[in-house]
């Protein structure tokens, strides 16, 4: 790969090209999903190529190919030179790279205790069923899933600039989902999250910690008992989210507006811009004081940790809320020239064949004092909201509303009957400032999420978010159609 | 890109390696080109190829899937072999009967040289002349250009073997003032000569003009109109929740046990038509299957649903050309949509509307739940009250959450041509359309 990526570099040797670098990429995927007994997918899948990305005279270029021939590459580094020579047609203000530091001979690899993809595929299959049989057994579930992926990422990089790593990357994940029905309603339940599961760069240690078949029962349960629950009233509450439905509070209404990107309006005809504008930089009250979030590539376990990002920066911690206060944005190499700053390292491709965007890593929500009993106990009249059903969010990430799988009243500070179908929905500022009470580092828990969507062509990236359950005062609650 | 021969090759070496009882194999290759833009400037430029080659082994009724990108003799070997030694360690799967037999396939053309080998150097001078135009009007262009290639073919050892190149041609732009007020346009053809750039420029323009000092509205129920993209939309979430035969079969879907019954007012007719050669044409599923022009809901009775070839023979029924590649845990998907039109222009349906809102587009739709398909979502880049007729005023962003079943009796006039959106995969044909009551809940502001 070394002389793959040497040559690569050779022919971008050429006037006019300022920058240059060249990842190629191996990725490896199991899936197994089973459904009421049947293993529906078993799939293995690999990916190789090469993606080449150009500045040339200020302007960019990127050109993939799945043919790693020498030939091959000495094509695409000619097409990425042209294509930047293409945009540099168009007049505009011209991109200028931030320093990035030296990474001779950069190395990362996920730490793991157990290989995903050498466990054998039969205790791998006979995990999920027995989760599966487990789920079927309570009357009305009608459709008992169980999901395990793993996923391995080779990567080798090298830069204009000399610097080169190696990283690999493992993440594994599994989930189950119980659906129930009656003729007239269809209810959900999964565990440990929506999204088939949850997600860790971890080996398959991570999923035997998950217990799937013990949780079954409870799901299944769940699922049935929301047939017959009360609707979730309408009105203001104080809420309780649980982790992962805080997980992906976090991600769309403080980790997507604070992508410098998206704040530079790169992202405006599509996944949108930002409220958090540069001028609100260390003035924005963006939550109360006990809100602190960072972005951190080296959560251990976390679906966002990376050695280093695709511009060859090392992971790293940065503090976007502090004390309720935006103190913080997401960068690159390009974007953070605009903040007189160097780049925190969250350019991510989700392949060989992309150019690498500013993502999320993990954003993480720092952990509070209260015991989630205490909490319970003092709530008087709430609502308690576990694992995400729905998600939607408008364009400068204002507006948010959310469903849930499942919602139990809290009654004067005691947990009381189960809600189906709880929503709720809030002005992302005015939401974090109602935070009052963050759970303590005994339920702080990093979350993955393996569908965060961006860009064009859509890239699918792996990001993570730690939590502990929170409340948030007088929210409006129970829209649902 | 590779042609018909070299795929067919392909193919049927991976084949010859085949030791099991059934094997398939798809293989999707592509090249395409990308040209972002943003504040009146490239920002991202790129081009990629690659192919995508697919091996379902079936032994025993057990199935195993491996993949690979990579088209020489030993790595075709390796993912045969990794398919048939996944499908040994796979557990039987009673309702898999077979792979499809092969099928008298229509060919629909959809191909167009001009689009597959369309260059930066082209893509950049389109989007200079967005550029300039927008600029003209001392607005900031933000948008996208793509063009691309993509080769199709499926083919079994059951004799199967079955072929189509597609290209398409997509712009979508918004304008936008220094206030942030937006238009959007967006086109796609299979034919890059086809994208009405200025038509497109010129809408996305017009509507940012419009947009300026938008107002606050009391929040509840109004009619709208829903011009195509919004409309797109709301069909997408039906095809991927309710048109399929797993959520219909599995009672999950709100049209389930309703075939026959009334499920939307007389007016609405739907229908999928995958050879259809205006709509991004597809004439087979991704199992193989023939593509069969599927009535769905004609005046307002539920007629059929969408079937891929396993659940077809699991419940009983025919294929109808909507499968997806294996493996597949979602079911079959309808991707080429189209929904009659009415007789009124779009203008006259703005003209006569006593009072409402004008919707360009939706953005971030999501469902609270799936059976009743509730929908939430939001409005962006062009929002309007209409009064008497005509366009009163901008509005600020709405956040909707509405039940699409109880809007698909609500339709009171249709739009007399239909535009083509992108689907799932492929196009929908749709018309804009005046729904009587829409639910909107809150306003996007700090």
């Amino acid at each position: 790969m070394k002389d793959l990526a040497d040559l690569a570099l050779d022919c971008l040797d050429v006037p006019g090209v300022d920058y240059g670098d060249i990842r190629i990429v191996e990725q490896m995927r199991e899936n197994i999903a089973t459904r009421n007994g049947v293993v529906e997918a078993l799939a293995s899948s690999q990916s190789l190529g090469f993606g080449i990305r150009v500045l040339y005279q200020g302007c960019w270029g990127f050109a993939a190919s799945n043919d790693l021939s020498r030939k091959k590459i000495k094509e695409i580094a000619q097409k990425a030179i042209k294509i930047a020579q293409a945009s540099s047609m168009v007049n505009g203000e011209k991109v200028i790279l931030t320093k990035a530091p030296t990474v001779k001979d950069g190395r990362y690899e996920t730490p793991i205790k157990k290989n995903p993809f050498a466990i054998n595929l039969k205790e791998k299959i006979k995990l999920l069923l027995d989760a599966d049989k487990t789920m079927r057994k309570v009357e009305k579930i009608t459709v008992a899933q169980a999901f395990f992926q793993a996923f391995q990422e080779n990567k080798v990089f090298a830069s204009t600039e000399g610097n080169r790593f190696k990283q690999t990357i493992i993440t594994t994940g599994a989930g189950i989902q119980a659906l129930a029905t009656d003729g007239k309603d269809a209810q959900i339940r999964s565990y440990p999250n929506s999204f088939r599961g949850q997600f860790r760069t971890a080996g398959f240690e991570s999923v035997e910690g998950l217990d799937l078949v013990s949780h079954a029962p409870q799901i299944a349960e769940e699922a049935v008992a929301l047939l017959t629950a009360k609707q979730c009233p309408q009105g203001e509450f104080d809420v309780i989210l649980d982790g992962p439905q805080l997980a992906l509070q976090v991600h769309e209404s403080c980790g997507h507006p604070v992508e410098l990107d998206r704040v530079l309006g790169y992202e405006a005809s599509f996944a949108g811009t930002s409220f958090m504008t540069l001028d609100q930089l260390g003035k924005l009250k963006y939550g109360s004081k006990i809100v602190n979030i960072t972005a951190d590539a080296d959560t251990p376990g976390g679906l966002g940790t990376f050695g280093f990002d695709d511009e060859g920066i090392p992971g790293q911690r940065t503090p976007i809320i502090k004390n309720g206060i935006h103190v913080g944005y997401l960068t690159s190499r390009e974007t953070s020239f605009v903040l007189n700053q160097k780049s925190n390292g969250t350019m991510r491709a989700d392949s060989w064949l992309v150019s690498p965007l500013i993502r999320m890593t993990n954003i993480n929500l720092e952990a509070g004092e209260w015991d989630l009993d205490d909490l319970i106990a003092d709530t008087k009249n709430g609502i308690l909201m576990s694992v995400n059903k729905s998600w939607s969010i408008d364009d400068k990430r204002i507006n948010f509303q959310f469903g849930c799988e499942v919602g139990w009243e809290i009654k004067n500070g005691k947990r009381d009957r189960m809600f189906k179908n709880p929503t709720y929905t809030g002005i992302t500022p005015k939401f974090w400032q109602s935070c009052d009470a963050i759970c303590n580092k005994k339920y702080w828990q990093v979350w993955g999420t393996p569908n965060c969507g961006k860009g064009e062509p859509m890239q699918r990236m792996y990001v993570g978010h730690g939590t502990a359950p929170a409340r948030f005062r007088k929210v409006k609650v129970g829209l649902w159609k | 890109m590779l042609g018909k021969n070299k795929i067919r090759k392909i193919i049927n070496q991976a084949l010859s390696f085949s030791s099991v009882d059934q094997t398939e194999i798809v293989v999707i290759a592509y090249s395409s080109g990308l040209t972002r833009f943003a504040e009146n400037r490239i920002h991202q430029n790129m081009a990629q190829e690659n192919i995508n080659i697919s091996v379902r082994a079936v032994l025993n009724k057990k199935i195993g899937v491996a993949k690979t990108n990579k088209k020489d003799k030993r790595s075709l070997k390796e993912v045969v072999r990794r398919a048939e030694e996944i499908a040994k360690n796979q557990k039987p799967d009673e309702y898999f009967l077979t792979l499809p037999e092969p099928k008298k396939t229509s060919s629909v053309d959809a191909y167009r040289e001009a689009t597959a080998f369309f260059g930066p150097l082209k893509r950049a001078k389109i989007v200079n002349q967005i550029i300039n135009r927008v600029e003209k009007e001392n607005l900031r262009a933000f948008g996208a250009l793509e063009t691309g290639v993509t080769e199709y073919a499926v083919a079994n050892s059951l004799g199967v073997f079955l072929y189509h190149p597609a290209t398409t041609a997509e712009i979508s732009l918004v304008a936008k003032d220094k206030q942030e007020n937006s238009g959007f346009g967006n086109q796609i053809s299979l034919d890059i000569n086809e994208l009405n750039i200025e038509k497109v420029t010129q809408t996305a323009v017009k509507k940012a003009i419009l947009s300026k000092n938008p107002v606050e509205i009391k929040l509840g129920r109004y009619s709208v109109i829903l011009e195509e993209q919004p409309v797109n939309e709301i069909l997408s979430y039906l095809a991927y929740l309710a048109l399929g035969a797993r959520a219909f079969h599995e009672d999950r879907s709100f049209l389930s046990g309703q075939l026959g019954k009334k499920v939307a007012g007389e007016n609405i007719t739907l229908w999928d038509d995958g050879l259809d050669p205006v709509c991004l044409p597809m004439p087979f599923d991704l199992e193989g299957v023939p593509k069969k022009k599927t009535m769905i809901i004609e005046k307002g009775i539920l007629k059929e649903i969408v079937y891929d070839h396993y659940d077809a023979l699991k419940y009983g029924k025919k294929p109808t050309g909507h499968g997806l590649s294996a493996p597949n845990t979602l079911g079959a998907l309808a991707g080429h949509l189209h929904l009659a039109t009415g007789k009124y222009t779009k203008k006259e349906l703005i003209k006569r509307l006593d009072k409402g809102l004008l919707i360009s587009k939706l953005w971030y739709i999501n469902a609270h739940h799936h059976k009743e398909l509730n929908l939430t979502g939001l409005t962006r880049d062009g929002t309007f009250l209409i009064e008497s007729g005509r366009i009163k005023a901008a509005v600020k962003n709405l956040r909707f959450t509405q039940s699409i079943p109880q809007a698909l009796f609500q339709v009171t006039e249709i739009a007399r041509k239909a535009k083509l959106e992108k689907s799932w995969f492929g196009g929908n044909l749709v018309p804009a359309l005046k729904i009587k009551s829409w639910n909107f809940t809150s306003t996007s502001k700090l």
